[in-house]
């Protein structure tokens, strides 16, 4: 590749771009994490006739920073008792799974600069959905050891009620997509996205999956009504009650950054990802906002998802344990398999009016 | 007892004397009235039967207090606590015959009646036989008259120390007890309040203590040993020792979130399901009563603010009523209806609290900010009258502190009017919330049975199908003259967690009812708001100007203070968490002999070991809301 008259080896080229993006995702969705948090506690503080933060900056807006300098010269406290190596390391796994899920997401269509094209995710993976599975599961370990190596009762029965609740629901969250991958027949998020290009998007025939998915999604990221981890009345601060310090910080990230992943893939499983609203109405197409309109859909919608959950989260009381393991075993794991019979008679019904058995 | 409506049957004390007389002859030591209230000394041997004869015979179904008085040299020659010292000789010598008398109150529901054993017990041998078999309710009670008063109960099953630390020297609320010891050390002092510190104090015991018996178990084992018992009568199903569970001993308090205050609770838990809770109280205890006996009868008002946080008002008028019921004073109309006013405001703003912070344990946060939105509207009604916002100290033996000021009525009417349209939003938050009545309905279930056997008073008995409230059953401050109703469970007799906030909901109602008559009569009736008797209340200010004899009687009254006469009353008023009781005694001079404050929360709180077991720790958090407990209302 000739760039500025040097030839270099496209190899390199690829690497320094996604080193390149990497820091630029990374340094995105921290930021993004700082802000969905302090609009959070914005809503939170309006749903519950409070004033919320607006004393750091105009109008608060400096809050996340000044919270991330507080949490980065707090004293550290390791519990004397508490599994020194463990302990370190179980906000690291949180923290590094979440970030690592949002690898696959397409947040826009690739651009070009400079004459490269720009994938706008950093691995276009053929198994994505897959991979956001199997790194959610990962990540439970972070949760796990955390309570585990505290050596407290509060944050052990903290990290059980968190094993058994995010295995749970990874199982209807796994099935709530199956039916996607009957009607796309792929695991690319990518080809996920351009089929909805072609077809519209999936939130109409997968109403039920989505309903079921944004529910597990609550459960997996720990929020009211399903916060039994972390249940502040009950269990203190559940898992990551002998956190401090910086190590405390990486748990509130993760678990943020855990809410823009879910909520970004619902976005591009569900509606449409980056595409466009209008996408195929001749008259609007192609209206430019800032050159890159794919990302600004993307976040919106994103947005308004994320704002379910801090809607949710202002309303809703917790549930009990008993009553959360019924609820996903007895009632959701049920209509997970519902669904995908729904799905597949969809299919078939499609397939037959077409006279094809070959849907596409 | 039927659902609907307590069965009035006739009662005569004349009758309960004469049967107790040929039941027990010579026993029956005596039977007096005293300001309408009847009781009997018995002989300390049959003091079981009486009160099983009193249960059974009589329908005394709730013994509603245990307590005690100290008649250790009174008046004239007794010495002064400031200059006592620490020793192990018995004062033997210097003392009355009979020095302690235990009272047992019991209250008769059906028949509306209240009646009250005596025992009098020599110093030498402070020990009277237990009730607990009969009433488990008395279990706290009778722990208290032991830990305080140093009179032990025979046959009670778990007599420890219940407010004051187990390695305490002396029972407090004797009246030999030394005081003074710890005043503020100097240089020049420091010798002398050494030598009068208690020598030989044990060690405090250590923090797992709570969850074992005999004391000198240090560790805990996981797996108890089995020889050892069930260590609380009340806990029934909890069983700390059991070898076939490996179970796990959780510390809950005095600091978490949802212990509203410090409250401790000991858990054995088998995974998150609750095998024994034992609670744990003392942490906030201020020796209100003691204090009380060295405060004139007018000073002792603001210490009452700070037993129920909550509701202050209530525990001002409990304490109010009981002098003047031992004084026999009349209260002026317009003082009458202010207290009446005040006391369903205070009820109002406690069962906000008792709502949202019971929503925000079981995960509603919302709905706690939004009961605490009225209650500061509450709060403002208090800082109107008097000036104070939590302690308020507004009512006066005899009346009010002052009338109310202007525009109290306009801003109280704008409260009414606000508070039916946001009661309704609650239910509207909460009712049909399918995860607020999967948290709640059927979630510590306990009988009728077990509210009137533990002492359960107030919003926790009427949850269990019991039409009673002292308003309607023995009014007080013209009560009788408001229309308004006691909602109660009418469907079972089972309180749980959903009965009880629905209870709350509709007493706030009622309350705005009361409130909006109250504020119609307000409106109409004029007068003083304190009584006129010099005696007890000081001259307008000027009177002082032109009399000699209200300048005297001012001058006595911030000098002195006023002296009831000889005697002891029990005054119970239904304060928002249930009966509020305050058992005032008098030797005749300024200063109470001795107050005793039977709070509804420390009796309300029984109920907890008893229902837990079986339940997890998320429904703990529920269950401790639902006692409605205050801690500054339990340890006092």
């Amino acid at each position: 590749m000739n760039i500025f008259g040097i030839v270099i080896d496209p190899a390199i080229v690829n690497f320094v771009i996604l080193v390149i993006q990497c820091i630029v995702w990374i340094v995105a969705l921290l930021t993004t994490f700082a802000y969905i948090q302090l609009v959070e506690r914005w809503t939170i503080a309006k749903i519950q006739v409070r004033i919320g933060p607006n004393r750091t900056g105009p109008r608060g807006l400096l809050q996340p920073l000044a919270d991330a300098i507080k949490a980065l010269f707090k004293e550290e406290l390791i519990p004397s008792n508490a599994d020194k190596l463990v302990f370190v390391l179980a906000p690291m796994i949180s923290v590094v799974c979440a970030l690592m899920a949002f690898a696959v997401i397409p947040v826009a269509p690739p651009i070009t600069l400079f004459g490269v094209e720009i994938p706008m995710q950093i691995a276009d993976v053929n198994v994505a959905i897959l991979y956001i599975l199997a790194i959610g599961s990962v990540s439970v370990y972070g949760t796990v050891l955390a309570g585990w190596s505290s050596n407290n009762k509060y944050s052990l029965l903290g990290s059980l009620r968190a094993a058994a609740q995010l295995i749970s629901y990874e199982v209807t969250l796994g099935l709530a997509l199956v039916g996607i991958l009957m009607l796309t027949s792929t695991l690319s998020l990518n080809g996920i996205v351009n089929f909805q290009a072609l077809n519209g998007w999936l939130f109409l025939p997968q109403i039920l999956g989505f309903c079921l998915y944004i529910i597990a999604a609550i459960a997996e990221t720990n929020r009211l009504p399903f916060d039994l981890p972390e249940a502040e009345t009950e269990l203190v601060a559940g898992y990551y009650t002998e956190y401090s310090s910086i190590k405390f910080a990486f748990f509130f990230m993760a678990e943020y950054i855990n809410i823009i992943t879910v909520c970004a893939l619902a976005t591009t499983l569900f509606f449409g990802g980056y595409l466009s609203p209008f996408h195929g109405v001749a008259a609007l197409s192609g209206i430019p906002i800032l050159g890159w309109d794919g990302i600004w859909w993307f976040a919106l919608k994103v947005f308004i998802l994320i704002f379910g959950f801090m809607w949710i989260r202002g309303t809703f009381p917790r549930l009990r344990y008993d009553q959360l393991m019924n609820f996903t075993w007895k009632f959701m794991l049920p209509v997970a398999l519902l669904n995908i019979l729904i799905t597949a008679a969809l299919i078939i019904g499609l397939s037959w009016q077409n006279g094809s058995l070959a849907l596409r | 007892m039927a659902v609907a409506t307590p069965l009035m049957k006739t009662f005569s004390v004349t009758d309960l004397a004469a049967r107790l007389r040929a039941n027990f002859g010579a026993q029956i030591l005596d039977v007096s009235e005293f300001r309408g209230e009847t009781t009997v000394t018995v002989a300390r041997e049959i003091l079981p039967d009486a009160a099983r004869m009193l249960r059974d015979e009589f329908d005394f179904d709730q013994c509603v207090d245990v307590t005690a008085l100290d008649w250790f040299l009174q008046a004239d020659n007794a010495p002064n606590p400031y200059e006592l010292v620490y020793n192990d000789e018995p004062l033997s010598d210097i003392e009355p015959s009979a020095r302690f008398q235990v009272l047992y109150h019991f209250l008769s529901h059906a028949a509306n009646a209240r009646v009250r054993l005596s025992v009098q017990l020599q110093s030498d041998d402070a020990v009277a036989p237990t009730i607990t078999e009969l009433f488990r309710g008395a279990n706290f009670f009778e722990r208290e008259v032991y830990d305080l008063m140093g009179v032990r109960f025979e046959g009670h099953p778990f007599l420890r120390r219940i407010l004051l630390p187990e390695n305490q020297v002396g029972h407090p609320l004797r009246k030999d007890f030394p005081l003074g010891y710890e005043t503020v050390e100097f240089t020049h002092n420091i010798d002398q309040i050494e030598a009068n510190k208690p020598k030989n104090v044990p060690p405090p015991r250590p923090r797992e203590a709570i969850f074992e018996i005999d004391g000198d178990v240090t560790e805990i084992p996981i797996s108890n040993s089995p020889t050892a018992a069930s260590p609380d009568p009340t806990s029934h199903g909890a069983n700390f020792h059991n070898p076939m569970t490996e179970t796990m001993l959780i510390n809950m308090g005095p600091h978490h979130p949802s212990t509203h205050g410090v409250l401790r609770v000991g858990l054995q838990t088998a995974g998150e399901k609750i095998i024994g809770a034992m609670p744990d109280i003392g942490y906030l205890h201020t020796g209100i009563e003691k204090n009380m006996e060295y405060k004139t009868y007018t000073k002792a008002i603001p210490l009452t603010d700070r037993m129920d946080y909550l509701s202050p008002l209530a525990n001002n008028l409990g304490f109010c009523l009981a002098v003047e019921k031992l004084m026999e004073i009349e209260v002026p109309e317009r003082a009458q209806i202010i207290r009446v006013l005040l006391s369903e405001v205070t009820r109002i703003a406690s069962h906000l609290v008792a709502v949202g912070t019971n929503a925000m344990d079981i995960g509603a946060v919302s709905m706690f900010t939004y009961a605490f939105r009225e209650r500061e509207y509450a709060l403002d009604l208090f800082e109107m009258v008097s000036g104070a916002r939590m302690m308020t100290s507004y009512f006066r033996v005899g009346g009010c502190a002052l009338d109310v000021p202007m525009g109290f009525s306009d801003k109280t009417r704008e409260f009414v009017k606000m508070m039916y349209g946001r009661i309704n939003e609650y239910i509207a938050l909460l009712d049909k919330n399918p995860i607020w009545k999967d948290r709640t309905i059927g979630v510590g279930a306990y009988t009728r049975r077990d509210a009137l056997q533990l002492a359960l008073t107030g919003p926790m008995l009427r949850a269990t199908g019991v039409d009673w409230d002292l308003r309607k059953a023995q009014p007080y401050s013209g009560y009788e003259t408001y229309d308004f109703q006691v909602p109660y469970n009418t469907q079972s007799d089972t309180g749980d967690i959903f009965e009880l906030y629905r209870l709350k909901i509709l007493e706030m109602g009622q309350s705005l009812r009361i409130i909006e008559q109250a504020l119609e009569r307000l409106r109409k009736t004029g007068g003083p708001v304190i009584t006129t008797n010099r005696k007890v209340a000081p001259p307008p200010k000027q009177e002082l100007q032109q009399s000699m004899e209200s300048l005297i009687h001012h001058f006595k009254l911030w000098t002195e203070g006023f002296k009831p006469p000889v005697g002891f009353v029990y005054q119970a008023i239904e304060s928002p968490r249930g009966e509020l009781g305050f058992l005032i005694s008098s030797n005749g001079t300024n200063k109470p002999h001795r107050v005793h404050v039977r709070t509804p929360s420390f009796a309300n709180l029984q109920i907890l070991s008893h229902v837990a077991p079986g339940y997890s720790i998320s429904d703990l958090v529920g269950l401790i809301a639902m006692t409605d407990i205050v801690l500054g209302d339990v340890d006092r």
